[in-house]
């Protein structure tokens, strides 16, 4: 049976130091829930207070109607996959995913049969008799899994669980815990600091910095309609340009140093006046002219060749690089030293006011500020 | 070129190696094993052995020793695991001084420890008289079993203590979390999840619990009385005033190497069974204990080093006692460091000076044996590995007549197992 988390004004400190002030959550029964962020932003302190390894200091936090502040680690039904695995290294495989129903005391039939359930369930059962230093990475792996499941939690929490695997293993086994958690249908709340995991693997996803939330959002939302700046550039690659926000009767345009502009059609009332402004243009989001009329005139610094894209380095007249991403085309690519001109898709980029905190453009889905959802 | 040379080198080291082994350790050992079956008419024999076996006033000491060890083993592990868990889960108040205090119990001389508990707790012990004269009820009897359990158990403790803390300073904290996570908390986790994760270092510290309680003759000496023992047979039989018998005592001493040989196999396979990695990312965490909890493990730990260590503090109190004679006075001085500085002129710089050079000997030897070992592993190699196994399943009393040529008078013990590590 799985259950909805709501997290109301958490806060943690270790002596003087506080790592969480005052954070509100809700996620919701079912769902594939990552906390994303840099190290030291809190996510796996946050981790360990919904677990109950680490006290809660302030706020509530409840499975369903439950308040859970003050329940034992052992009796609150997580299921938990630690970053280092925490396999029992003097317990076989299969002794170790049977270790949470042995300590509930079943049936002894049943042990076994769910036991083997989850051995199957994970493709670990022909290794079920081997000792875990025996085991590879990604086979311990879908071992703590298993034994964190098999005991039917209400909650499935895991922290950095991939990071200490090869990349192609920790691409495999990304899918694979997509799969498990879709099957099994368990709240899931997962903490990361890779993005592009996060991205692949959450149904929604609460990118935090320094103790609290900057923004709760499905992967499509965080990446084309960053709430700041902070979110705009820890998701995907970015290029940050000032700008100035020119409003005149009724339309907005943004006017770039070199005097290129582009007309912003999806700026929200409250930010509708002249101030100083900064663009998140993504790799991806520049056309290349070679038209001088049309656009910020920049030259090619150096490019690679990437199949399906083709990455270019190009130099603003201010010495800023910036980044461009295009679909391979099958003419010569660009040389070093030419002169180019950039254009953009004015509808994908985003503008945040100068400071970085907000950004001004309609469609921002933050989930951690009820009012602004859609 | 170069290559050659250091080989040279190499090849000096295993044949300088060699000899040392052969010197000191085969030579010694095949001295031992031929005089053991040489019979009273010179052939070869194995009467030593029969006579051992045969005649029960011999074989029992075979008995106590084993009734000691094994009781000693048990109890130092009881102890020293529980104190090592409370201290290194828990945080225990005054817990730097705590340490300090166990590392001194670990080292202090063998047979101190039954000394001063004769001098507390004897016929005419401190603590005996003052309960006789205040309530008037006898304190049962410190000599024989019970006592030299006593002195060896609070001897010995220290390094269960030292080694299992070791071990669970590599537990990861993960491993409990995750065990806690798993309903499985408190007492059931200690026994489920810590103790088998500390399992192979617990068998090499009995191991070496064993072996020193086994070879230990010190203690049992003052404290024994009528009790006989093993290794004090062995110390008679080689050096007693009633005549010695050397091949009888080799006959002794090959009993008791195959014994310690045998526990130390015994140890060595079990260990494997229960051998695995941990690498600790976040060691454990000390908690704060609440509740009667709390004052439990206080007690606990303050009681046992607090008895442990009391020896210690009583020889410190009588050294600065007044004394006429061999009896203590009224009155404190430091008349007795002037007598022992004036009588034991050449004992003490000895000490420092023959246990210096030891140290420098041992450091050096090691790192050579670990480096040909590890680095460049042969069958010469791997038998001088075998081979360094050697000294721990030689008992001291047995070690120590055959090493040293000259007999001394026996009127000074020799210390019996003075600490290997």
């Amino acid at each position: 049976m799985s259950v909805s988390i709501k997290i109301k004004n958490a806060a943690k400190s270790y002596g003087a130091a506080t790592i969480i002030s005052d954070l509100s959550l809700e996620i919701r029964e079912g769902e594939f829930f990552t906390l994303l962020g840099p190290s030291g932003c809190g996510k796996t302190t946050l981790l360990r207070m919904i677990a109950g390894f680490n006290t809660i200091e302030g706020g509530e936090f409840y499975f369903n109607d439950r308040l859970i502040n003050m329940i034992d680690p052992a009796k609150r039904n997580i299921g938990m996959v630690f970053q280092n695995y925490a396999i029992f290294p003097h317990l076989s495989v299969k002794q170790n995913v049977a270790f949470g129903l042995k300590n509930r005391k079943g049936p002894r039939a049943l042990i076994e049969s769910e036991t083997q359930k989850f051995l199957e369930l994970m493709k670990i059962d022909e290794y079920k008799d081997r000792m875990p230093s025996k085991l590879s990475g990604g086979q311990q792996q879908r071992v703590v899994l298993a034994r964190a499941l098999v005991i039917q939690p209400d909650v499935l929490l895991m922290d950095e669980p991939l990071s200490n695997l090869d990349a192609k293993l920790r691409v495999e086994m990304r899918f694979a815990i997509k799969e498990i958690q879709n099957r099994v249908g368990i709240t899931t709340v997962y903490v990361t600091h890779d993005q592009e995991e996060a991205m692949a693997i959450s149904d929604r996803i609460a990118v935090m910095r320094d103790g609290s939330i900057q923004q709760i959002g499905k992967p499509k939302d965080l990446y084309q309609r960053p709430a700041n700046l902070f979110v705009s550039a820890f998701i995907g690659r970015t290029n940050l340009l000032g700008a100035t926000l020119v409003v005149d009767g009724g339309e907005a345009l943004q006017r770039f140093s070199e005097g290129f502009e582009v007309g912003l059609a999806n700026v929200k009332d409250e930010f509708m006046r002249g101030q100083e402004v900064i663009a998140s243009i993504r790799p991806e989001e520049f056309v290349i002219s070679m038209d001088p009329n049309a656009g910020l005139r920049t030259v090619v610094d150096g490019s690679v060749f990437l199949g399906l894209n083709t990455h270019y380095l190009v130099r603003r007249d201010s010495a800023q690089q910036l980044e461009i991403i295009q679909e391979s085309r099958i003419d010569e690519i660009i040389p070093g030293n030419s002169v180019i001109y950039l254009t953009v898709k004015p509808e994908k980029i985003s503008v945040f006011t100068e400071d970085g905190s907000r950004n001004i453009l309609e469609g921002v889905r933050n989930d951690n500020e009820p009012s602004e959802g859609a | 070129m170069a290559r050659t040379r250091t080989f040279d080198v190499w090849t000096a080291m295993y044949v300088a190696i060699f000899a040392a082994y052969a010197v000191f350790l085969l030579y010694p050992m095949y001295s031992i094993l031929r005089n053991s079956v040489v019979g009273e008419n010179g052939g070869f024999s194995l009467e030593w052995f029969v006579k051992f076996f045969s005649a029960k006033y011999y074989s029992q000491t075979l008995v106590h020793s084993f009734n000691v060890t094994i009781w000693t083993t048990a109890l130092t592990l009881v102890i020293g695991v529980l104190l090592s868990y409370f201290y290194n889960m828990y945080e225990i108040m005054g817990k730097t001084l705590f340490q300090v205090l166990i590392l001194l119990c670990s080292m202090s001389a063998p047979f101190i420890g039954a000394y001063a508990w004769i001098q507390l707790l004897g016929r005419a012990g401190v603590v005996t008289t003052f309960i006789k004269s205040a309530t008037g009820i006898t304190v049962p009897n410190i000599y024989g079993f019970n006592g030299i359990l006593l002195a060896l158990t609070l001897q010995l403790f220290p390094l269960v203590f030292l080694y299992v803390s070791g071990a669970l300073k590599n537990i990861d904290n993960s491993l409990l979390e995750a065990s806690d996570n798993l309903g499985c908390s408190g007492i059931k986790r200690f026994f489920k999840v810590v103790i088998p994760l500390c399992m192979p270092t617990i068998l090499a510290a009995s191991l070496l619990v064993f072996v020193r309680a086994f070879a230990d003759f010190g203690t049992p000496l003052f404290i024994g009385e009528g009790y006989r023992v093993f290794p004090v047979e062995i110390y008679t039989q080689f050096l007693g005033e009633t005549g010695t018998n050397f091949s009888f005592a080799a006959a002794i001493s090959v009993i008791a190497i195959v014994i310690t040989a045998v526990f130390s196999l015994a140890q060595r396979v079990l260990s494997k069974r229960f051998a695995f990695t941990m690498n600790a990312l976040h060691p454990i965490e000390r908690k704060r204990a609440k509740g009667p909890f709390k004052v439990f493990i206080h007690f606990y730990t303050y009681f046992v080093v607090g008895l442990a260590f009391l020896p210690q503090v009583y020889i410190v109190y009588q050294s600065f006692q007044n004394t006429s004679g061999k009896l203590f006075k009224r009155g404190y001085s430091l008349s007795s460091y002037q007598t022992a500085l004036k009588r034991m002129s050449d004992a003490i710089p000895n000490t420092f000076v023959i246990g210096g050079i030891a140290l420098v000997a041992v450091v050096l030897i090691a790192i050579i044996i670990a480096y040909l070992v590890v680095r460049r592993s042969t069958i010469i190699t791997s038998t001088i590995d075998t081979m360094s196994m050697l000294p721990y399943i030689i008992p001291g009393s047995v070690r120590w007549p055959y090493c040293s040529r000259s007999r001394l008078p026996s009127r000074k013990p020799p210390s019996a197992s003075e600490p290997r590590r």
